[in-house]
């Protein structure tokens, strides 16, 4: 018995075991065979719902048939098969770790939807940008490309991650498309100073400001960029000899972490790249990783692109946007403090009374024009001069803005009588020059009759081949930023041109009359239409007003006519016309940088008022008044809703200024400190600008 | 008589020896699911379907599972069970699924499943056994919903997600969060005690104090 | 029966009672408070106010509820109030309420539910702006100064207001925070008064300094910046929470230094201080057990 009980008590566990474990799986095959397609069915849905929520309207969604080609960001790509557009997802480096996000872009190439898949950002920080339906995302629907994202304040990495994983959606947009994604144009970093150039290029005699670099006697300046930690890009400036060797570089490593990521930019570390052939040479620098290998990135990238900024377009120094501008101050109002109780009658260009006067002089500075107020007593001797340097760079050319510099200036009769101020030659510079103008203008102020046309700061002499007995002269005009804009064009019997004077009266002062300098107008000799010659960068409707009437008279002179014939008919509605100045000095309107397409684009339409709002701290509204091409001429703010003193900034002048002979927003900086209501004004300024688009 | 032991098997697992806050089993999931009423409620029925039937299956083969094998036996049944429920509600309530995520197939190692299987199904006939799940399954479920409704009204100010009139603006958010979940199973278990204290009779030491005592197979072995 | 047992005579009296030691605390923290509402303003006084009135309020009702001695008078729940709201950055009106939620945490339940003064485990001030920290994250890391949001020196990329700027403190941050020079002096008042001995303070703020300079940080930010003033005169030295024997408590501030320095330097918040010490706070009986002297024929365990 015993032994029966104890071979039945080894078996039976194992029996019983086997026995429990076949019944359970088959009851599970069984499970398993009903359920599976029902599950099977519903990813599929819940998968193809998931798309239709970034990209509603879509169906069929099918994935792209290979990835190559596009930016290293995107992951997949399905197509819609309705033609609604594309689900593009992407994977870029938050704060906490990839983030995964989807987004729909429809077949006009603007956001539908977006939607986060996986993200580690921090909770209540991070996670405001990553959530469905974040004021983040939000904005990006309808957006055609990345000019315009906001970051949400305090989450800067985790915005910077979503905005690089919206640019590779455009920029995968263009390939999917057929189209090809342009090479970045790099810009110089913002310490970057001629002093530099002096030092590691030393003996350099003549430096030419092109496109992407600066092209010099002794060598080449190259500029290049890449991401370093948290998003934030890295600037550098690499400087070749004549044999193609580096000899050093210049970083701005100011969106590095202050003692960690700057650490690479210490001399110690920068030497190392002297002489190497790539970048890959250097080691990275320990403890600032992140940092190091975007300097060790941008090294190689300004060696590719050596070669093509030997042979880059030379640019304009004056067109190229200031860098970081700092918040438009008005230059102090020294009257009282020189002329305490006296009352000033104004007038053009300054303000004048028996006890002295004030003229309001510019000239250019590095990054734009430099406003001097230059105080004189009675017996026309200088007290004083306040200077608005924000178009200079902060810390640098501002230097030469700081009282210590400026006092020199008292009693001297001539700018040249003060040195440059070291270390912002330009910026002095500008300064002394507008102290000249000051002086040579003085009297005619104190009539009343303004300064006169400033003379050109670099007078070039002016081209022209020797005039032969057939030359033809014919003079005409086109229609141009602030006014016509009058030429008088030679033309030798071949039809080439022999001579261009141009006088543009109406242009804006430092910007448009470039395009009557020699060293515009001397790019026409020898042409024989003005299309082989490029308009100038930072000056385009006055420099496209020149090219027109240039035609104009090469038209003319091919049906045999001469001397002076009439401006070629204009399609565009009547001039612009530019608002009186306000009392307080006017920070000089910039004109858009970029070529602006909008006068072009906008034909027939009528010139408007137009009223917008958005929200800042509080609502913020805007009237706006666009001539016929779209563009701005007249900007009123209300900013009742927003802090005194602060947000109410946003409704000066100084600031409203800045938008005239712009057709958009884009191109204005919001005022350092108020940056919710710069940036609300902006909003609304951009939303009345569609809605002009669209009358 | 019968009745009465019925009735007390019954109703013992909600309050006297309610699974989470006297038995103390079960606090993993309870923890992890109590932050929405929603999902709380999802994985309380999940799971009591879960202990009735491996009770009343684990009852059924009381007399054959030998001793020796019993556990591996038990948690083979359980597991099915788990996985052909989580089949089922992945394919008919995929809303619930995704919910309860991993927390689904994580009730195979809910103590409260086990150690009713070894406590009190191996012992008895399948109608208790289904009464005692029933009652235990129960018990969890309204303790978790209670805790899902204290963490979710006072933590983000909604219950079942529809929004609460004054907590929605004021509410304590880490009470949804895992620390603030421990002190809210701290001050439940607290209060479970105080009710309980004086109707359960408890010597003060040893085995026999144990709310296990019942069924404990060691302390029936030493008598 | 319950037995008095007394020790033979001769007994030495020393004039501290609880009261006294925490009035020298609130006399030096009354600098700080000065500070905070010249650089912050009245809401100040405002936020201070409701911490303070909060724990004193929650103690007492505690206290009476469950029918234990009343100890408001002890002056302790007022240090808490205190503590606590110099941890806070200056709270709008609307959110007050989250400041007296801060110290009903720290006294009802870090304080009292373990027992009372003398038998919490963590600091109660530290704990309360923890959970404080965690549930209203957004509102604890808004610090406004002047009516603008700005960050704290020792944010990423923040701009440093140098030596003087961080000795007066006029800079974003939380209220008893900032002024540096003010809590130097309630620190010194402290030691001058034997309330505490210098082991914590000296080895918390020395650690910090050479971490500092080994990681390349500006020391001025580091040392002056953040709670790690407040943390190292006041919070850190909290008696029951920090270890009785000398070698304990140079031990335990060397740990709460390094644990500060690694938050700051690769943790995902600017500031450490609190929860570094809120993990020695925790490590505290261990540190004992390890350094504790023997008494003379005592047992070696």
């Amino acid at each position: 018995m015993k032994k029966e009980n104890s071979s039945f008590s080894l078996v039976s566990p194992i029996i019983v075991l086997v026995l429990i474990g076949a019944i359970v799986t088959g009851a599970l095959a069984v499970t398993n065979k009903i359920t599976a397609p029902i599950i099977a069915e519903q990813q599929a849905k819940a998968a193809e719902a998931a798309k239709q929520v970034v990209l509603p309207g879509g169906s069929d969604f099918a994935p792209a048939e290979s990835l190559e080609g596009l930016p290293s960001a995107v992951t997949a790509v399905d197509v819609a098969g309705n033609g609604a557009g594309y689900v593009i997802t992407t994977t870029t480096k938050g704060f906490g770790g990839d983030i995964q996000a989807m987004f729909g872009i429809d077949s006009s190439g603007a956001i539908t939807g977006s939607k986060v898949l996986v993200q580690g950002e921090t909770e209540g920080i991070g996670s405001k940008v990553v959530a469905d339906g974040s004021p983040f995302q939000a904005q990006l629907i309808g957006m055609t490309d990345a000019a315009n994202i906001q970051a949400t304040s305090g989450a800067t990495v985790s915005s910077n991650a979503m905005t690089n994983a919206v640019k590779a959606v455009f920029d995968a947009y263009v390939i999917l498309n057929g189209g090809t994604i342009e090479a970045p144009v790099y810009t110089a970093p913002a310490n970057l100073t001629d002093d530099d150039v002096s030092a590691l290029l030393p003996g350099v005699s003549s430096i030419t400001e092109v496109v992407g670099g600066k092209v010099t006697d002794k060598g080449t300046v190259v500029y290049a960029a890449a991401e370093g930690f948290g998003g934030g890009m890295v600037n550098v400036a690499v400087f070749f000899d004549e044999s193609d060797a580096i000899v050093g570089l210049v970083v701005d490593a100011s969106t590095q972490t202050p003692g960690i990521g700057t650490l690479a930019t210490e001399p110690s570390y920068l030497e190392q790249f002297a002489g190497v052939a790539s970048g890959d040479a250097v080691d990275v620098c320990a403890g600032a990783t992140f940092t190091s290998t975007a300097i060790k990135d941008a090294v190689n990238i300004a060696i590719a692109n050596l070669a093509a900024v030997k042979v880059a377009e030379e640019v304009d120094v004056s067109a190229i946007a200031p860098v970081e501008p700092v918040e438009s101050e008005a230059p102090a109002d020294l009257l009282e403090q020189f002329f305490p109780g006296v009352t000033f009658t104004d007038v053009p260009d300054g303000k004048i009374s028996d006890q002295g006067t004030l003229v309001t002089a510019s000239a250019q500075g590095f990054g734009g024009l430099v406003k001097v107020d230059v105080y004189f007593d009675d017996k026309d001797n200088i007290l004083g001069l306040s200077v608005d340097a924000s178009t200079e760079t902060p810390g640098i050319g501002s230097n030469a803005a700081e009282s210590s510099y400026l006092e020199q200036f008292a009693g001297v009769k001539s700018g040249d009588d003060v040195d440059v101020c070291a270390g912002a030659t330009l910026t002095s510079t500008a300064i002394k020059n507008a102290v000249n103008i000051a002086l040579e203008n003085l009297d005619s102020v104190k009539a009343g009759n303004g300064l006169a046309a400033a003379p050109a700061e670099s007078e070039e002499p002016v081209e022209s081949v020797a005039p032969a007995a057939d030359d033809v002269t014919i003079s005409t005009s086109a229609q141009g930023f602030g006014g016509q804009v009058s030429i008088t064009v030679t033309f030798g019997a071949d039809g080439a041109i022999k001579s261009l004077s141009v006088d543009a009266p109406k242009e804006t002062q430092g910007i448009g009359s470039r395009a009557a300098e020699s060293s515009y107008t001397n790019k026409f000799v020898g042409v024989k239409s003005a299309d082989t010659v490029d308009a100038l960068s930072g000056a385009t409707i006055s420099s496209t007003a020149v090219k027109t009437a240039v035609n104009t008279a090469v038209k003319a002179f091919k049906s045999g006519k001469s001397g002076s014939v009439p401006p070629a008919p204009v399609e565009t509605a009547a001039p612009v016309e530019t608002p009186a100045p306000v009392e307080t000095p006017v920070p000089v309107e910039t004109e858009a940088p970029a070529p602006s397409e909008a006068p072009a684009e906008a034909p027939a339409a009528e010139p408007k008022t137009i009223t917008a709002s958005a929200q800042g701290m509080g609502e913020v509204k805007v009237t706006v008044t666009f001539d016929a091409n779209g563009v701005i001429t007249a900007l009123s703010v209300d900013t009742s809703n927003e802090t005194p003193g602060l947000g109410t900034q946003c409704s000066e002048s100084g600031f409203t200024g800045k938008f005239i002979g712009a057709s958009n927003a884009d191109g204005v900086d919001a005022i350092s400190g108020v940056t919710i209501t710069s940036d609300a004004v902006k909003a609304a300024v951009n939303s009345a600008a569609a809605q002009f688009k669209n009358q | 008589m019968k009745e009465n032991n019925k009735l007390s098997t019954l109703t013992r697992g909600i309050i006297k020896e309610n699974p989470v806050l006297v038995l103390v089993l079960g606090t993993c999931p309870t923890l992890a699911t109590s932050t929405s009423v929603s999902t709380a409620i999802g994985m309380g029925i999940a799971a009591t379907i879960v202990l009735i039937c491996s009770n009343i299956f684990i009852s059924l083969l009381r007399k054959i599972i030998p001793d020796s094998v019993r556990i591996p036996c038990y948690i083979v049944v359980i597991a099915g069970f788990v996985s052909v429920i989580q089949m089922l509600v992945q394919a008919f309530f995929p809303d619930l699924y995704t919910a309860l995520g991993v927390y689904l197939p994580l009730i195979v190692v809910n103590c409260i499943i086990l150690g009713r299987a070894e406590m009190f199904a191996s012992k008895h006939n399948p109608l208790d056994s289904a009464l005692d799940g029933v009652g235990m399954g129960l018990g969890f479920t309204l303790t978790l919903t209670l805790m899902a409704t204290i963490r979710e009204v006072l933590g983000s100010g909604t219950w079942y997600g529809i929004e609460m009139p004054i907590f929605s603006t004021y509410n304590i958010p880490i009470l949804t969060k895992p620390a603030g979940g421990f002190f809210v199973f701290g001050c439940m278990v607290a209060l479970v005690a105080k009710l309980t204290h004086g109707k359960v009779k408890h010597s003060t030491t040893g085995c026999a104090s144990c709310p296990n005592a019942e069924a404990c197979a060691k302390l029936a072995k030493e008598g | 029966m319950k037995l008095l047992i007394t020790t033979p005579a001769p007994h030495i009296r020393s004039k501290d009672s609880t009261q006294s030691i925490m009035l020298d605390v609130i006399i030096a923290l009354i600098p700080a408070l000065v500070a905070s509402v010249v650089i912050f303003g009245i809401q100040a006084l405002a936020v201070t106010a409701v911490c303070v009135a909060a724990a004193v309020f929650s103690e007492l009702i505690f206290e009476w509820a469950t029918k234990k001695p009343i100890t408001i008078s002890d002056l302790s729940a007022v240090v808490t109030g205190l503590l606590l709201a110099f941890c806070l950055p200056v709270l709008q009106v609307k959110d007050l309420w989250i400041a007296a939620l801060g110290s009903v945490i720290a006294i009802v339940v870090v304080k009292q539910l373990f027992g009372g003064i003398g038998q919490n485990f963590a600091n109660p001030a530290i704990t309360a702006r923890v959970v404080l920290l965690i549930s209203f994250s957004d509102i604890m890391t808004t610090w406004t100064i002047d009516g603008v949001s700005a960050s704290t020196p020792l944010a990423e990329g923040a701009v440093s207001p140098g030596l003087t700027g961080m000795l007066l403190g006029k800079h974003a941050g939380c209220l008893g925070e900032t002024c540096a020079a003010a809590l130097l002096i309630g620190g010194i008042y402290l030691l001058i008064r034997k309330v505490i001995s210098w082991h914590i303070p000296v080895a918390y703020l020395g650690t910090v300094a050479i971490v500092s300079l080994a990681a390349g940080q500006d020391l001025t930010i580091q040392l002056l910046g953040g709670g790690l003033l407040l943390g190292a005169f006041f919070m850190a030295t909290d008696y029951t929470t920090s270890p009785m024997t000398n070698e304990g408590k140079l031990l335990y501030g060397v740990g709460c230094g390094v644990l500060t320095m690694m938050i700051r330097l690769w943790g995902a918040t600017p500031e450490g201080v609190s929860y570094a010490i809120l993990l020695m706070n925790i490590l505290t009986p261990h540190i004992d057990k390890l350094t504790i002297h023997t008494a003379l024929g005592g047992d070696v365990k």
